[in-house]
């Protein structure tokens, strides 16, 4: 054993402890501890915030700000009522009474882009299931996680927590991160972050809830409202300078109404760049040796990044759009970039922009977002079951609306299921109701049709699917 | 601060009864209600004492065996479980072990991953 091995063991065999602790607890004791570190967490929202903004330099504290309410208030709203112990659960007509247990001990990764958000966030709804949990909070926003899961744990103690029932990874390396997600005691990884630490996860041989990267494609159909669209949108890309997996990527529209697209964006802070700037934006935007979006221009405002590569933006502008002619390597910036940085497509007709949105949805998005701005719900309809996206976000800025509660009923969440698409089970947003086992205890209640059947029948060879139907089904 | 110790010993003493078997080296602690992290300091070192008195009364102390009688517990915290690894380790191996357990407070040793080590019955 190594000494990450040894560290990992640790971890964990105290986890185990809090675990078997935890759930001893009733829903009432349960619901007590979350309330208390909902309060904890909601009043350190501002200096978590600010911690948060100083240490990773990405976005800005006010919209931190906000995260963090995301990640308590509305997370508490949603989840408060919910029952998580005991029996959830009882349908007599059925005969099955669910009952709900803790899955154990619960790995949570933590992205630069949303730290103390995402500590509160999974603090709530793994408390609210009774799961211990060990973060490991990304190497460059370590103090400000650090903080989040002290607070919670201070609160959480106080409340009548298990010991250990928030631990954080005292040190950073992939091999103790490794020890951690292959562990035997370990129940579940909740990781949200790049796309090899997913990966990882889903490597492990434990189970996962991994959420990677989006692409998410915005439809503005020539039925959406467009300076009520561009509004959305700007307010959405801008939001925490786009480091919201969620937050919109390309832009896709009718040659028909791009002018009037075109005119909106530049009046409300959009900067359309040129060929040239298209080149130099790439140059800072986009690692070389990945291909990806450069982790120098996260987070970062738009005006930063244009000084940056070079580029001149007009007074006012917070965005730039890159006009391009294609999808995929070759167009880097078709790919996902976490700042106010957009690709857009005009294109021919209607049949050529959804081709568009799926060609952007399958670049390293899929399963996770699609946006769609149009005031014709067949439209909508058909661009949803086009897209292969858990959440098709409509008239709503993607950011916010993908995580939930404040423009839909979707459940307010920072870790977004992104189906087989994305290799997660769900395309839910990850929420107290993933992170329980549900017993059910199935009390006799007699297929009527098979038990009145004589089963001899199936032993025939000369009977087939249809005679037996009509013997099976015979007096109902 | 001395009042809380006070309090607690107090509140220990109604928790526990001791009874020492000679012929059989057997010191059973029954315990009763809540095992939670702030009685938990307490009960330690009034067991620890009560091993150390019980080992002075025989001629063999390695043959000294502990039995938790925990029939009337109702829940255990972290440090209680701590605390019985720390008291199985005083004495010889083998000779520590919990009795009467309720299912609950016996699901929670297993989920520990304790419940052969501490022998749970």
């Amino acid at each position: 054993m190594n000494d990450f091995e040894r560290m990992a063991d640790e971890m964990l065999e105290k986890a185990q402890i809090a675990a078997a602790v935890f759930q001893q607890l009733d829903q009432k004791e349960t619901d007590r501890i979350v309330e208390k570190v909902f309060h904890a967490g909601f009043n350190a929202r501002v200096k978590l915030a600010k911690m948060a903004h100083e240490e990773t330099g990405m976005g800005n504290w006010q919209h931190k700000v906000l995260k963090n309410v995301i990640a308590t208030q509305l997370v508490y709203e949603s989840i408060k009522n919910l029952k998580t112990v005991g029996v959830i659960s009882e349908n007599h007509q059925t005969g099955i009474t669910e009952i709900a247990q803790p899955l154990g001990p619960i790995f949570a990764i933590v992205p630069v882009t949303n730290p103390t958000s995402t500590v509160l966030y999974k603090t709530l709804i793994c408390l609210k299931s009774r799961n211990p949990v060990i973060f490991s909070v990304h190497r460059n926003a370590v103090n400000a996680g650090k903080e989040a899961v002290r607070i919670c744990y201070e609160a959480a103690l106080k409340a009548g927590a298990p010991d250990d029932c928030l631990q954080i990874v005292p040190e950073h390396s992939r091999e103790l991160t490794q020890a951690i997600m292959t562990h035997p005691k370990l129940a579940l990884i909740l990781a949200t972050g790049g796309t090899g630490l997913v990966k990882a996860a889903y490597s492990s041989g434990n189970p996962a809830i991994g959420v990677g990267p989006g692409n998410v494609p915005v439809f503005i159909d020539r039925s959406a409202d467009i300076p009520f669209a561009v509004s959305s949108v700007i307010s959405s890309k801008t939001f925490d300078n786009g480091t919201i997996c969620a937050s919109e990527q390309s832009i896709v529209v009718e040659k028909r109404i791009s002018g009037k697209v075109m005119s909106e964006f530049k009046k409300q802070g959009g900067h359309f760049l040129n060929p040239d700037e298209v080149k130099k934006l790439e140059k800072v935007a986009i690692d070389p040796a990945s291909g990806n979006m450069s982790a120098g221009v996260v987070g970062k405002s738009a005006q930063f990044i244009a000084d940056l590569a070079g580029i001149k933006l007009p007074e006012g502008a917070r965005l730039m759009l890159a006009p391009l002619d294609g999808i995929g390597k070759d167009y880097p910036i078709s790919g996902e970039i976490l700042a106010p940085i957009l690709g857009y497509f005009e294109c021919d007709n209607y049949e050529d922009a959804i081709k568009t949105c799926i060609d952007l949805n399958y670049l390293g998005g899929i399963g996770h977002t699609a946006s769609v701005y149009a005031n014709d719900d067949k439209r909508i309809i058909e661009f949803a079951k086009i897209m292969n996206a858990g959440r098709i976000v409509v008239n709503t800025p993607s950011s916010q609306g993908a995580v939930g509660w404040t423009y839909n009923t979707l459940a307010p969440s920072l870790t977004l299921g992104c189906g087989t698409g994305g290799k997660n089970i769900t395309t839910e947003n990850i929420s107290a109701q993933h992170l329980i086992n549900i017993q059910r205890v199935a009390r006799r209640r007699p297929n009527f049709s098979f038990h009145n059947f004589d089963l001899d029948k199936y032993t025939s060879e000369k009977l087939n699917a249809k005679d037996l139907d009509s013997e099976y089904y015979k007096n109902q | 601060m001395q009042k809380t110790l006070i309090q607690n010993i107090i509140k220990i003493n109604n928790m526990i009864e001791f009874k020492f078997n000679t012929p059989e080296s057997m010191l059973v602690c029954t315990i009763h209600g809540r095992m939670g992290t702030e009685t938990n300091e307490a009960f330690l070192s009034q067991v620890t004492a009560k091993i150390d008195e019980s080992k002075t009364a025989l001629e063999d102390p390695a043959k000294l065996k502990v039995c938790f009688d925990m029939k009337e517990v109702t829940y255990i915290a972290s440090s209680f479980i701590r605390s019985c690894i720390v008291i199985s380790r005083q004495v010889d191996a083998g000779h520590f072990n919990i009795a009467n357990a309720s299912p609950v407070i016996k699901k929670t040793f297993k989920i520990a991953g304790l419940d052969e080590l501490l022998k749970v019955k």
